[in-house]
């Protein structure tokens, strides 16, 4: 019994030691430093500060060799943000596993014309995409790939899981979370420089380059594995510049500090890097309308809003389950727009107008999303192709313009969302070589592919549109065939939802397939105004046979060139059933009529009350008038 | 709420109808006008003979003929309505939806085209006789005597035709009103809620019309 007491008394001093040593890590982990609460004051802080490396070391004008700045070592400062916190926002989390991943969105889009890929990408565990790791492209790759649209941090400031590239990672730095990315209102703030950096291996000067302060030169990519950027040294050959540092003459004061032009409103053009869309095929981009939201002078962060955890706001229904921001749920159209138990108070936030929808029945806002009228472009008789800032580097140096140019996105497709309701998405038909096993297909390791894959899809074969080249059937046996020598399971190429492979007669089939179907993500950008909105000016605008939403065009895209210009009907991504759909459409045809004869049956049935009615009052007036009589005589 | 109280005042009707007929202890001779006792068949023949009151009968005039053939349109319009409208909402605990909704809209303007002849062609027939009432007699100073015989069965009939055919106007304009651009949300739902009671109540009331139909019908045959 002693024995069990001193036992207990044992765990209780552990659990306690435990906790104690906990504590600390945990308070400085959620710590709100001087800079990350407001006093109230609407007045914007002046970020006169130095510049701090990535050791922490201040940067001065007097410097032999000019490091670039460190936005963590900067920002975070002596006690002014907490970065460590900042740090697992939502711009930057998506290999935390801890984190939700919320509602699906717009993937990183791999494509490679030379062999014929095409294929989302995420971090999050959205289904539908795949893990970059699965077709061995490593953090650091795909920070070079793709960090050119994000604000740093994530996959840029992890070391790599590839051992081979621990050394480069060294050369070139890691991708830090660059606040300036967001937060500089400076008009100098470039973040097509930034992507040029990227491209350049500059990870570690990117945030310099991009900002006002700087100009940075020379490339990380071309420098030795043993380049250390602290101690520069000079190459024989002048193509091999190290990166190197300029900052700009008079920026720094008398105390070396500089000043930031830093705000918490971040300007929509800041966010338009990287969430940018344009429709190549509607006319150029001063003929296209802009959000009626933004042109009504609302900005992006009313709506995308976020406190210091920097778990920004998507703004889709349900949001509250997947994010611990208190707004989160509550920054939706329905709760803005319309009135509901309990949450009046928030209808009409920022002048939203209320939704009268006249005329509409209920059951619409039972079955579709907000966005199913209100977003995207008007669904005309075929989906077109459009392009988004991610997946095209839009707004960078030298992007193909083409209207053709890959990935090709096709929208606005009308899809049954994971709430049941129909909304509008943008979707991605998949095209990638696989491993097929037991009915299930993995992507293969790019590395192996591209080899095979040019002898057959020559460089000269690429169209300079930056659309696919013509994959012939034949290609794809060529090349199947040769990956069935590397590879030990059956190898397959998966294309506009088909699934290719070689028969047992040696003979390509090409069978829909579950691998194959398409990856989409909702869309709630470009919003129309409600005289836009479909249903707005008749019924007929989706109940019609023609109607785009239900028996629109989707577009099949594929690189193989037999089977281009194909389509599907939109309702296949609606859960219904064509017959009943059509059916209903065509009832609508009726529906004048029907209306037209509840009316003269309602007039009838009221003529009849009213006559037998009036018949009742005249014999009550009669009898009343015979028994006055009688009364009299 | 609905389906609760649809359960409940579809029993209440049921109830009062089987209430009424114990209650009555109709003969076979009132019924049927024969002379001999009852069996327990016979209240399966009752029931079977509420149907052929829709037969058009052969020797009957044209527009009696008619007036058949309408009411009996009516009255299958009527069940399918009352199937489609009431088995999404009482068993599938859903809203009216698809087929189930196509079916209905279809059926709704043909029974509603039908009502409106059922109040021309029977108004006349249905119009509340004073003579039938002895608070009506008195009220309008009639003379008094012996009320006819079945004759407040026959006054609650004619009564029970009347509110059907005023249920039927607001039953038409709920759903139609929702039709047209006018109302915002708010009201279309409270419009659905009214098409939804006001049918609950035209379905027990006609049910309770049927019902004395078949009561006063039953010996004039």
């Amino acid at each position: 019994m002693k024995g069990f007491k001193n036992l207990t008394n044992n765990l209780y001093i552990a659990v306690l030691v435990t906790l104690l040593l906990i504590s600390p890590v945990a308070a400085s982990d959620t710590k709100k430093l001087k800079g990350d609460e407001s006093d109230g004051s609407r007045a914007v802080p002046v970020h006169l500060i130095p510049l701090l490396d990535e050791e922490g070391n201040k940067i001065t004008p007097s410097d032999k060799v000019a490091f670039p700045f460190s936005p963590l070592k900067t920002c975070g400062g002596p006690d002014c943000h907490n970065v460590d916190v900042i740090s697992k926002g939502w711009h930057f989390n998506a290999l935390d596993p801890d984190i939700a991943p919320g509602r699906v969105g717009q993937p990183w889009i791999y494509v490679d014309p030379r062999t014929c890929t095409q294929i989302p990408l995420s971090y999050r565990p959205w289904p539908g995409t795949f893990r970059p790791r699965q077709l061995g492209i490593t953090t650091w790759q795909f920070t070079q790939l793709f960090g050119r649209n994000f604000p740093g941090g994530g996959p840029g400031q992890i070391d790599s899981e590839n051992p081979e590239e621990i050394m480069r990672s060294f050369v070139s730095g890691k991708l830090e979370v660059n606040c300036l990315a967001c937060h500089n209102a400076h008009p100098g703030q470039d973040q097509a420089e930034c992507a040029i950096q990227i491209a350049r291996q500059n990870f570690r000067w990117a945030p310099t380059g991009a900002s006002e302060l700087a100009t940075v030169t020379g490339s990380a990519a071309g420098m030795p594995e043993t380049f250390d950027y602290k101690m520069p040294e000079t190459f024989d050959n002048p193509e091999l510049r190290p990166p190197t540092v300029v900052y700009r003459e008079n920026i720094f004061d008398s105390k070396n500090q500089v000043l930031f032009d830093i705000t918490r409103n971040i300007p929509n053009d800041r966010c338009y890097f990287c969430h940018s869309n344009f429709d190549p095929y509607a006319g150029e981009k001063w003929s296209q309308v802009e959000d009626i939201h933004l042109k009504s002078g609302l900005k992006c962060i009313d709506c995308h809003r976020n406190g210091l955890e920097h778990n920004i706001t998507r703004g889709y229904e349900g949001e509250q389950t997947d994010s611990a921001n208190p707004l989160a749920g509550t920054l939706t159209c329905r709760s803005c727009h319309t009135r509901q138990e309990n949450t009046d108070a928030a209808a009409g936030r920022l002048g939203a107008p209320i939704a009268e929808h006249e005329g509409i029945p209920p059951v619409h806002f039972e079955k579709l999303a907000c966005t199913a009228c209100h977003c995207g472009p008007w669904p005309a008789e075929k989906t077109t192709r459009t392009k988004t800032s991610r997946a095209h580097a839009l707004g960078t140096l030298n992007v193909n313009k083409s209207k053709d140019v890959l990935p090709h996105i096709i929208y606005p497709v009308f899809v049954e969302g994971e709430d049941g309701k129909i909304g509008v998405a943008k979707l991605l038909w998949l095209a990638y070589w696989g491993r097929y096993e037991g009915d299930k297909v993995t992507p293969l390791n790019l590395e192996i592919i591209r080899p095979i894959a040019s002898k057959v899809i020559t460089e000269e074969s690429m169209p300079s549109s930056g659309d696919w080249p013509d994959l012939t059937k034949e290609g794809i046996k060529k090349i199947l065939s040769q990956l069935s020598d590397k590879i030990s399971a059956e190898t397959v190429y998966v294309a506009g939802g088909k699934l290719y492979r070689v028969n047992g007669k040696g003979e390509l089939t090409g069978e829909q397939h579950k691998s194959g179907e398409p990856y989409y993500w909702p869309i709630a950008h470009n919003v129309r105004p409600a005289a836009q909105s479909l249903g707005a000016k008749r019924c007929e605008d989706c109940h019609s046979t023609e109607a785009g939403f239900c028996f629109g065009k989707v577009e099949v895209d594929t690189p193989v060139r037999s089977e281009r210009g194909k389509y599907v009907s939109m309702f296949k991504f609606q859960d219904i059933s064509p017959g009943y759909m059509k059916l209903f459409a065509f009832s609508f045809v009726f529906r004048p009529w029907l209306k037209v004869v509840a009316v003269i049956a309602a007039m009838i049935i009221a003529a009849v009350l009213l006559l037998y009615g009036l018949k009742a009052l005249g014999y009550i007036t009669k009898s009343i008038s015979e028994d006055d009589k009688a009364g009299q005589s | 709420m609905f389906p609760l109280i649809a359960i409940i005042g579809s029993l209440v009707v049921l109830a009062g109808c089987v209430l009424d007929f114990i209650l009555r202890r109709p003969s076979f001779d009132d019924l049927f006008g024969a002379e001999r006792p009852m069996k327990p068949l016979d209240c399966l023949r009752f029931f079977l003979f509420g149907f052929t009151l829709l037969l058009p009968i052969q020797k009957a005039s044209f527009l009696l003929k008619i007036r058949r053939l309408i009411l009996a349109l009516a009255v299958i319009c009527f069940l399918v309505l009352a199937v489609t409208g009431f088995f999404p909402v009482l068993i599938l605990g859903k809203s009216i939806f698809g087929y189930w909704m196509m079916i209905h809209v279809i059926f709704g303007g043909v029974f509603a085209f039908c009502l409106a002849l059922l109040a021309v062609l029977w108004a006349q027939d249905n119009s509340l006789d004073v003579s039938c009432c002895p608070l009506l007699r008195k009220l309008f100073s009639e003379d008094s005597g012996d009320v006819p015989s079945g004759g407040r069965a026959e006054l609650l009939q004619r009564a029970v035709f009347w509110l059907l055919m005023s249920l039927a106007v607001p039953l038409v304009l709920s759903i139609l009103l929702s039709m047209f651009t006018l109302f915002g949300t708010d009201i279309q739902k409270f419009l659905l809620a009214c098409h939804r009671y006001i049918a609950l109540g035209f379905a027990v009331i006609a049910v309770a019309f049927a019902y004395l139909a078949m009561i006063n019908n039953a010996k004039k045959v």
